[in-house]
Protein backbone atom coordinates (compact mmCIF):
# COMPACT_ATOMS: atom_id res chain seq x y z
CA UNK A 1 0.00 0.00 0.00
CA UNK A 2 1.35 3.74 -0.61
CA UNK A 3 0.95 5.77 1.50
CA UNK A 4 0.89 8.88 -0.89
CA UNK A 5 -1.80 7.41 -2.44
CA UNK A 6 -3.83 6.85 0.89
CA UNK A 7 -3.68 9.97 1.76
CA UNK A 8 -4.98 10.95 -1.84
CA UNK A 9 -7.64 9.35 -1.42
CA UNK A 10 -8.46 10.56 1.99
CA UNK A 11 -8.35 14.06 0.42
CA UNK A 12 -10.69 13.36 -2.73
CA UNK A 13 -13.34 12.13 0.03
CA UNK A 14 -12.94 14.99 2.23
CA UNK A 15 -13.06 17.48 -0.84
CA UNK A 16 -16.51 15.22 -2.05
CA UNK A 17 -17.96 15.79 2.02
CA UNK A 18 -17.44 19.57 1.87
CA UNK A 19 -18.67 19.45 -1.76
CA UNK A 20 -22.11 18.17 -0.53
CA UNK A 21 -22.00 19.78 2.66
CA UNK A 22 -21.04 23.26 1.78
CA UNK A 23 -23.02 23.34 -1.75
CA UNK A 24 -25.37 20.35 -2.62
CA UNK A 25 -27.38 20.63 0.96
CA UNK A 26 -27.89 24.50 1.06
CA UNK A 27 -28.91 24.37 -2.91
CA UNK A 28 -31.14 21.22 -1.97
CA UNK A 29 -32.94 23.83 1.11
CA UNK A 30 -32.93 26.75 -1.05
CA UNK A 31 -34.92 24.71 -3.92
CA UNK A 32 -37.14 22.76 -1.41
CA UNK A 33 -38.18 26.44 -0.63
CA UNK A 34 -38.44 27.64 -4.17
CA UNK A 35 -40.35 24.84 -4.36
CA UNK A 36 -43.20 25.36 -1.72
CA UNK A 37 -42.70 29.56 -2.95
CA UNK A 38 -43.89 28.15 -6.51
CA UNK A 39 -46.99 25.40 -4.76
CA UNK A 40 -48.41 28.85 -3.24
CA UNK A 41 -47.83 31.13 -6.10
CA UNK A 42 -50.50 28.46 -8.33
CA UNK A 43 -52.54 27.78 -5.44
CA UNK A 44 -52.93 31.70 -5.50
CA UNK A 45 -53.46 31.60 -9.25
CA UNK A 46 -56.11 29.20 -9.45
CA UNK A 47 -57.77 30.73 -6.84
CA UNK A 48 -57.50 34.03 -8.34
CA UNK A 49 -58.73 32.52 -12.09
CA UNK A 50 -61.67 30.78 -10.47
CA UNK A 51 -62.29 34.26 -8.82
CA UNK A 52 -62.21 35.80 -12.67
CA UNK A 53 -63.87 32.65 -13.94
CA UNK A 54 -67.02 33.36 -11.42
CA UNK A 55 -66.86 36.88 -12.33
CA UNK A 56 -66.93 36.20 -16.14
CA UNK A 57 -69.68 33.82 -15.79
CA UNK A 58 -72.17 36.52 -13.30
CA UNK A 59 -71.28 39.33 -15.87
CA UNK A 60 -73.10 36.65 -18.21
CA UNK A 61 -75.90 35.96 -16.30
CA UNK A 62 -76.45 39.56 -15.99
CA UNK A 63 -75.43 40.54 -19.22
CA UNK A 64 -78.52 37.85 -19.91
CA UNK A 65 -81.28 40.00 -18.14
CA UNK A 66 -83.15 42.16 -20.46
CA UNK A 67 -82.64 45.61 -20.45
CA UNK A 68 -86.44 45.54 -19.27
CA UNK A 69 -86.01 43.91 -16.45
CA UNK A 70 -82.77 45.26 -15.16
CA UNK A 71 -84.10 48.66 -15.78
CA UNK A 72 -87.08 47.74 -13.39
CA UNK A 73 -85.02 46.34 -10.84
CA UNK A 74 -82.92 49.86 -11.43
CA UNK A 75 -86.06 51.48 -10.60
CA UNK A 76 -87.54 49.23 -7.61
CA UNK A 77 -84.04 49.14 -6.08
CA UNK A 78 -82.70 52.85 -6.69
CA UNK A 79 -79.11 53.93 -5.79
CA UNK A 80 -80.70 56.96 -4.44
CA UNK A 81 -84.68 58.14 -4.26
CA UNK A 82 -85.91 61.24 -5.97
CA UNK A 83 -88.11 62.51 -3.07
CA UNK A 84 -89.75 65.37 -5.52
CA UNK A 85 -90.51 62.19 -7.91
CA UNK A 86 -92.62 60.07 -5.28
CA UNK A 87 -94.40 62.82 -3.86
CA UNK A 88 -95.51 63.44 -7.82
CA UNK A 89 -96.62 60.31 -8.44
CA UNK A 90 -98.17 59.97 -4.64
CA UNK A 91 -100.75 63.49 -5.92
CA UNK A 92 -101.20 61.51 -9.49
CA UNK A 93 -102.23 58.16 -7.58
CA UNK A 94 -104.00 60.18 -4.90
CA UNK A 95 -105.84 62.64 -8.03
CA UNK A 96 -106.42 59.41 -10.10
CA UNK A 97 -109.01 58.62 -7.21
CA UNK A 98 -110.43 61.89 -7.61
CA UNK A 99 -109.14 62.89 -3.98
CA UNK A 100 -109.34 66.64 -3.19
CA UNK A 101 -107.18 68.41 -0.50
CA UNK A 102 -104.83 66.24 0.44
CA UNK A 103 -101.12 66.86 2.40
CA UNK A 104 -98.20 65.06 1.22
CA UNK A 105 -94.68 65.54 2.54
CA UNK A 106 -91.18 64.33 2.36
CA UNK A 107 -90.34 63.27 6.40
CA UNK A 108 -86.90 63.01 5.68
CA UNK A 109 -84.43 59.22 5.18
CA UNK A 110 -82.03 57.43 7.30
CA UNK A 111 -78.59 57.63 5.27
CA UNK A 112 -77.27 60.12 7.89
CA UNK A 113 -78.19 58.32 9.97
CA UNK A 114 -76.91 55.28 9.23
CA UNK A 115 -73.31 56.88 8.58
CA UNK A 116 -73.01 58.35 11.87
CA UNK A 117 -74.83 55.61 13.88
CA UNK A 118 -74.36 52.29 12.39
CA UNK A 119 -77.79 51.01 12.55
CA UNK A 120 -78.55 48.70 9.92
CA UNK A 121 -82.34 48.36 9.27
CA UNK A 122 -84.21 45.08 8.17
CA UNK A 123 -83.07 45.31 4.67
CA UNK A 124 -79.23 44.74 4.08
CA UNK A 125 -79.12 48.49 5.68
CA UNK A 126 -81.00 50.28 2.46
CA UNK A 127 -81.87 53.72 3.01
CA UNK A 128 -85.38 54.24 4.22
CA UNK A 129 -87.22 57.33 3.10
CA UNK A 130 -89.82 58.37 4.65
CA UNK A 131 -93.09 60.15 3.22
CA UNK A 132 -96.74 60.88 4.59
CA UNK A 133 -99.80 61.74 3.37
CA UNK A 134 -103.13 63.32 4.86
CA UNK A 135 -106.44 63.12 2.75
CA UNK A 136 -110.16 62.38 3.16
CA UNK A 137 -111.53 59.81 0.97
CA UNK A 138 -114.16 56.97 1.22
CA UNK A 139 -113.59 53.81 2.09
CA UNK A 140 -113.41 52.54 -1.43
CA UNK A 141 -111.27 55.52 -2.57
CA UNK A 142 -108.61 54.15 0.16
CA UNK A 143 -108.62 50.69 -0.92
CA UNK A 144 -107.97 52.20 -4.70
CA UNK A 145 -105.29 54.10 -3.23
CA UNK A 146 -103.47 51.27 -1.65
CA UNK A 147 -104.30 49.13 -4.59
CA UNK A 148 -102.45 51.52 -6.95
CA UNK A 149 -99.51 52.37 -4.06
CA UNK A 150 -99.19 48.19 -3.56
CA UNK A 151 -99.10 47.90 -7.64
CA UNK A 152 -96.10 50.85 -7.55
CA UNK A 153 -93.10 50.05 -9.63
CA UNK A 154 -90.65 50.99 -6.78
CA UNK A 155 -91.63 49.84 -3.26
CA UNK A 156 -94.07 52.22 -1.37
CA UNK A 157 -94.12 50.32 1.93
CA UNK A 158 -97.15 51.38 4.05
CA UNK A 159 -95.45 51.67 7.31
CA UNK A 160 -98.31 53.37 9.49
CA UNK A 161 -102.08 53.77 8.49
CA UNK A 162 -104.27 55.72 10.40
CA UNK A 163 -108.36 55.89 9.41
CA UNK A 164 -110.84 57.64 11.27
CA UNK A 165 -114.15 59.75 10.50
CA UNK A 166 -114.03 62.46 8.87
CA UNK A 167 -115.92 65.27 7.56
CA UNK A 168 -119.36 64.40 5.88
CA UNK A 169 -119.33 60.97 4.68
CA UNK A 170 -115.35 60.51 4.17
CA UNK A 171 -112.45 59.36 6.16
CA UNK A 172 -109.70 60.68 7.10
CA UNK A 173 -106.67 59.05 6.45
CA UNK A 174 -102.91 59.87 7.26
CA UNK A 175 -100.68 57.69 5.66
CA UNK A 176 -97.25 57.03 6.38
CA UNK A 177 -95.25 55.75 3.73
CA UNK A 178 -91.40 54.25 2.90
CA UNK A 179 -89.54 53.62 -0.27
CA UNK A 180 -86.06 52.14 0.12
CA UNK A 181 -82.72 53.10 -1.96
CA UNK A 182 -79.71 50.83 -1.99
CA UNK A 183 -77.58 51.60 0.68
CA UNK A 184 -73.67 52.11 -0.53
CA UNK A 185 -73.99 54.67 -3.37
CA UNK A 186 -76.57 56.94 -1.92
CA UNK A 187 -76.38 60.08 -1.44
CA UNK A 188 -78.79 61.51 1.45
CA UNK A 189 -81.32 63.91 0.13
CA UNK A 190 -82.60 66.76 2.18
CA UNK A 191 -85.61 66.84 3.20
CA UNK B 1 22.01 -31.08 8.93
CA UNK B 2 23.88 -29.31 12.18
CA UNK B 3 21.20 -26.04 11.70
CA UNK B 4 18.90 -25.76 14.02
CA UNK B 5 15.32 -24.60 12.34
CA UNK B 6 14.60 -22.36 15.30
CA UNK B 7 18.18 -20.22 14.61
CA UNK B 8 16.78 -18.77 11.02
CA UNK B 9 15.61 -15.21 11.24
CA UNK B 10 13.13 -16.14 8.64
CA UNK B 11 9.49 -16.67 9.69
CA UNK B 12 8.54 -19.47 9.84
CA UNK B 13 5.00 -20.24 8.59
CA UNK B 14 2.70 -22.72 10.11
CA UNK B 15 1.06 -25.23 8.33
CA UNK B 16 -2.21 -24.30 7.12
CA UNK B 17 -1.17 -20.75 8.22
CA UNK B 18 -1.62 -18.32 4.52
CA UNK B 19 -0.86 -14.32 4.70
CA UNK B 20 -3.80 -12.46 5.16
CA UNK B 21 -5.58 -10.58 2.12
CA UNK B 22 -7.74 -8.15 4.41
CA UNK B 23 -6.32 -5.49 4.56
CA UNK B 24 -4.97 -5.08 0.91
CA UNK B 25 -9.17 -5.70 0.22
CA UNK B 26 -10.18 -2.74 2.52
CA UNK B 27 -7.97 -0.68 0.66
CA UNK B 28 -9.33 -1.25 -2.54
CA UNK B 29 -12.73 -0.95 -1.42
CA UNK B 30 -11.99 2.46 0.56
CA UNK B 31 -9.76 3.56 -3.09
CA UNK B 32 -13.41 2.57 -5.13
CA UNK B 33 -15.51 4.74 -2.68
CA UNK B 34 -13.41 7.73 -2.80
CA UNK B 35 -12.94 7.85 -6.42
CA UNK B 36 -16.63 7.57 -6.53
CA UNK B 37 -17.03 10.25 -4.29
CA UNK B 38 -14.56 12.47 -5.77
CA UNK B 39 -16.11 11.98 -9.18
CA UNK B 40 -20.18 12.14 -8.19
CA UNK B 41 -19.78 15.15 -5.56
CA UNK B 42 -19.30 17.55 -8.52
CA UNK B 43 -21.81 15.74 -10.82
CA UNK B 44 -24.30 15.84 -7.80
CA UNK B 45 -22.99 19.70 -7.57
CA UNK B 46 -23.80 20.36 -11.78
CA UNK B 47 -27.28 18.37 -11.52
CA UNK B 48 -28.28 20.40 -8.49
CA UNK B 49 -27.12 23.35 -10.14
CA UNK B 50 -29.29 22.54 -13.03
CA UNK B 51 -32.47 21.65 -11.10
CA UNK B 52 -31.84 25.01 -8.97
CA UNK B 53 -32.24 27.02 -12.37
CA UNK B 54 -35.24 24.91 -13.36
CA UNK B 55 -36.85 25.31 -9.82
CA UNK B 56 -36.49 28.75 -10.94
CA UNK B 57 -37.83 29.39 -13.82
CA UNK B 58 -40.48 27.75 -12.98
CA UNK B 59 -41.13 29.66 -10.14
CA UNK B 60 -40.51 32.47 -12.15
CA UNK B 61 -42.99 30.90 -14.58
CA UNK B 62 -45.87 30.60 -11.20
CA UNK B 63 -45.01 34.45 -10.83
CA UNK B 64 -45.98 35.79 -14.34
CA UNK B 65 -49.07 33.34 -14.58
CA UNK B 66 -50.29 34.90 -11.45
CA UNK B 67 -49.68 38.45 -12.10
CA UNK B 68 -51.30 38.02 -15.30
CA UNK B 69 -54.33 36.67 -13.23
CA UNK B 70 -54.17 39.62 -11.10
CA UNK B 71 -54.29 41.72 -13.89
CA UNK B 72 -57.02 40.44 -16.28
CA UNK B 73 -59.41 40.43 -12.42
CA UNK B 74 -61.53 43.59 -13.48
CA UNK B 75 -62.71 45.70 -10.11
CA UNK B 76 -65.20 47.65 -12.49
CA UNK B 77 -66.97 43.86 -13.09
CA UNK B 78 -66.55 42.75 -8.90
CA UNK B 79 -68.28 46.22 -8.46
CA UNK B 80 -70.87 45.37 -11.25
CA UNK B 81 -71.73 42.02 -9.67
CA UNK B 82 -71.42 43.59 -6.24
CA UNK B 83 -74.15 46.36 -7.02
CA UNK B 84 -76.44 44.37 -9.07
CA UNK B 85 -76.41 41.67 -6.02
CA UNK B 86 -77.34 44.28 -3.09
CA UNK B 87 -80.24 45.59 -5.24
CA UNK B 88 -81.30 41.90 -6.00
CA UNK B 89 -80.55 40.38 -2.51
CA UNK B 90 -82.46 44.01 -0.73
CA UNK B 91 -84.94 43.63 -3.56
CA UNK B 92 -85.87 39.99 -2.52
CA UNK B 93 -86.19 40.38 0.90
CA UNK B 94 -88.35 43.41 0.49
CA UNK B 95 -90.86 42.05 -1.57
CA UNK B 96 -90.73 38.35 1.02
CA UNK B 97 -91.96 41.16 3.60
CA UNK B 98 -94.27 43.58 1.23
CA UNK B 99 -97.33 43.08 2.91
CA UNK B 100 -101.03 44.17 1.33
CA UNK B 101 -102.68 46.51 3.45
CA UNK B 102 -105.72 45.87 0.42
CA UNK B 103 -105.67 42.10 1.91
CA UNK B 104 -105.15 42.99 5.70
CA UNK B 105 -108.25 44.81 5.35
CA UNK B 106 -110.28 42.15 3.32
CA UNK B 107 -109.47 39.93 5.89
CA UNK B 108 -110.74 42.24 8.65
CA UNK B 109 -114.36 43.06 6.45
CA UNK B 110 -115.02 39.46 6.47
CA UNK B 111 -113.93 38.77 9.89
CA UNK B 112 -116.15 41.73 11.27
CA UNK B 113 -119.70 41.73 12.30
CA UNK B 114 -122.28 43.80 10.53
CA UNK B 115 -123.09 45.23 13.77
CA UNK B 116 -120.13 46.35 14.81
CA UNK B 117 -118.98 49.29 13.22
CA UNK B 118 -114.93 50.45 12.87
CA UNK B 119 -114.68 53.92 14.16
CA UNK B 120 -111.08 54.21 13.67
CA UNK B 121 -108.23 51.65 12.93
CA UNK B 122 -104.55 51.88 13.28
CA UNK B 123 -102.49 49.47 10.89
CA UNK B 124 -98.83 50.07 12.02
CA UNK B 125 -95.43 48.03 10.92
CA UNK B 126 -94.19 47.00 13.84
CA UNK B 127 -91.42 44.84 12.28
CA UNK B 128 -90.48 43.38 9.24
CA UNK B 129 -92.36 39.99 10.04
CA UNK B 130 -95.33 41.72 11.94
CA UNK B 131 -98.37 44.23 11.33
CA UNK B 132 -100.46 45.21 14.51
CA UNK B 133 -103.65 46.41 14.17
CA UNK B 134 -105.36 48.80 16.54
CA UNK B 135 -108.81 49.94 16.57
CA UNK B 136 -112.11 51.73 18.41
CA UNK B 137 -115.13 49.64 17.55
CA UNK B 138 -118.84 50.66 18.55
CA UNK B 139 -121.71 47.84 18.54
CA UNK B 140 -125.09 48.44 19.87
CA UNK B 141 -125.27 45.52 22.17
CA UNK B 142 -123.01 43.33 24.29
CA UNK B 143 -123.65 40.86 22.01
CA UNK B 144 -122.38 42.18 19.01
CA UNK B 145 -119.12 42.51 21.21
CA UNK B 146 -118.99 38.88 22.09
CA UNK B 147 -119.50 37.37 18.61
CA UNK B 148 -116.70 40.18 17.33
CA UNK B 149 -114.29 38.24 19.75
CA UNK B 150 -115.48 35.37 19.32
CA UNK B 151 -115.13 35.69 15.34
CA UNK B 152 -111.51 37.48 15.29
CA UNK B 153 -111.02 34.37 17.63
CA UNK B 154 -111.47 31.89 15.18
CA UNK B 155 -109.91 33.13 12.65
CA UNK B 156 -106.31 32.19 11.86
CA UNK B 157 -104.49 34.49 10.63
CA UNK B 158 -105.71 37.31 13.24
CA UNK B 159 -103.25 36.84 15.91
CA UNK B 160 -103.44 37.58 19.92
CA UNK B 161 -106.76 39.81 19.27
CA UNK B 162 -107.22 41.95 22.72
CA UNK B 163 -110.56 43.35 23.66
CA UNK B 164 -109.76 46.20 26.08
CA UNK B 165 -111.91 49.52 27.83
CA UNK B 166 -115.74 48.13 27.18
CA UNK B 167 -117.91 50.90 27.80
CA UNK B 168 -121.71 50.98 27.19
CA UNK B 169 -122.24 54.51 26.44
CA UNK B 170 -125.06 56.84 25.50
CA UNK B 171 -125.45 57.86 22.19
CA UNK B 172 -125.09 61.19 21.69
CA UNK B 173 -127.11 63.02 19.24
CA UNK B 174 -124.14 64.00 17.06
CA UNK B 175 -123.58 60.28 16.24
CA UNK B 176 -124.34 60.20 13.06
CA UNK B 177 -124.25 56.60 13.51
CA UNK B 178 -127.44 56.70 15.88
CA UNK B 179 -130.55 55.16 15.41
CA UNK B 180 -134.12 55.96 17.11
CA UNK B 181 -134.08 53.26 18.63
CA UNK B 182 -130.66 52.66 19.78
CA UNK B 183 -130.10 55.05 23.13
CA UNK B 184 -126.56 53.22 23.82
CA UNK B 185 -123.59 51.76 22.42
CA UNK B 186 -120.86 49.27 23.60
CA UNK B 187 -117.51 50.70 22.43
CA UNK B 188 -114.57 48.75 23.03
CA UNK B 189 -111.15 48.92 21.59
CA UNK B 190 -109.36 46.03 19.78
CA UNK B 191 -105.92 45.20 18.78
CA UNK B 192 -104.39 42.19 16.98
CA UNK B 193 -101.79 41.24 14.61
CA UNK B 194 -101.24 40.04 11.15
CA UNK B 195 -98.05 37.80 10.40
CA UNK B 196 -96.96 39.71 7.09
CA UNK B 197 -96.75 36.47 5.53
CA UNK B 198 -100.25 35.80 5.88
CA UNK B 199 -101.07 39.11 3.87
CA UNK B 200 -98.39 39.20 1.55
CA UNK B 201 -98.61 41.44 -1.64
CA UNK B 202 -99.18 38.65 -4.72
CA UNK B 203 -97.64 40.81 -7.54
CA UNK B 204 -99.45 38.16 -10.21
CA UNK B 205 -102.64 38.74 -8.89
CA UNK B 206 -102.35 41.79 -10.23
CA UNK B 207 -102.12 41.23 -13.73
CA UNK B 208 -105.96 41.90 -14.53
CA UNK B 209 -105.91 45.47 -15.08
CA UNK B 210 -106.41 47.93 -11.82
CA UNK B 211 -110.02 48.55 -13.15
CA UNK B 212 -110.78 44.69 -13.06
CA UNK B 213 -109.55 44.39 -9.43
CA UNK B 214 -111.89 47.51 -8.44
CA UNK B 215 -114.71 45.22 -9.68
CA UNK B 216 -113.26 42.04 -7.75
CA UNK B 217 -113.40 44.00 -4.55
CA UNK B 218 -116.69 45.42 -5.65
CA UNK B 219 -117.98 41.73 -5.57
CA UNK B 220 -117.06 40.97 -2.05
CA UNK B 221 -119.82 39.47 0.16
CA UNK B 222 -119.11 42.74 2.95
CA UNK B 223 -120.06 45.90 1.99
CA UNK B 224 -117.00 49.10 1.46
CA UNK B 225 -119.07 51.84 2.51
CA UNK B 226 -117.13 54.46 4.43
CA UNK B 227 -117.15 55.13 8.11
CA UNK B 228 -120.52 57.02 8.15
CA UNK B 229 -123.06 56.00 5.85
CA UNK B 230 -124.64 53.32 8.08
CA UNK B 231 -124.14 51.85 11.88
CA UNK B 232 -126.00 48.63 11.10
CA UNK B 233 -122.90 47.74 8.28
CA UNK B 234 -119.17 46.95 8.78
CA UNK B 235 -117.68 50.01 7.85
CA UNK B 236 -114.04 52.00 8.09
Amino acid sequence: MNKFSFLTQIGMVAIAVTIVLMYIQPKITSIREIQDLTANYEVETQNVSQVNENLKSKIAAIESISPQDAQALARFMPDQVDDIAVLKDLSLILESQSVQGYDIAYKGNTANLQATEETPNEYNSAVEYFFEATFESTYEQLKNILTLIETNDYMLQVSNLKVSEGTEDNLAVELSLTSYARASTTVAVAP
Amino acid sequence: MPESPSSSFIPKRGPGKKPSSARPGNFVLFSVLSYALFVSAPLASAAVFIYERHTENQFNKAVVALDQAIISFNEEDLRRVTEFNERLATSKLLLESHASIVSLLQTIENSTAQTVKFKSIDITRASKSTLTVNGFLTTPSFDGALFQRSSYGATDIINNPLFTDVKLMKVTAEDPAATVSEEKNVELKVSFDFAVSDVLYKPFVGETTFDQSINASDETAFPTEDISTSANETTL
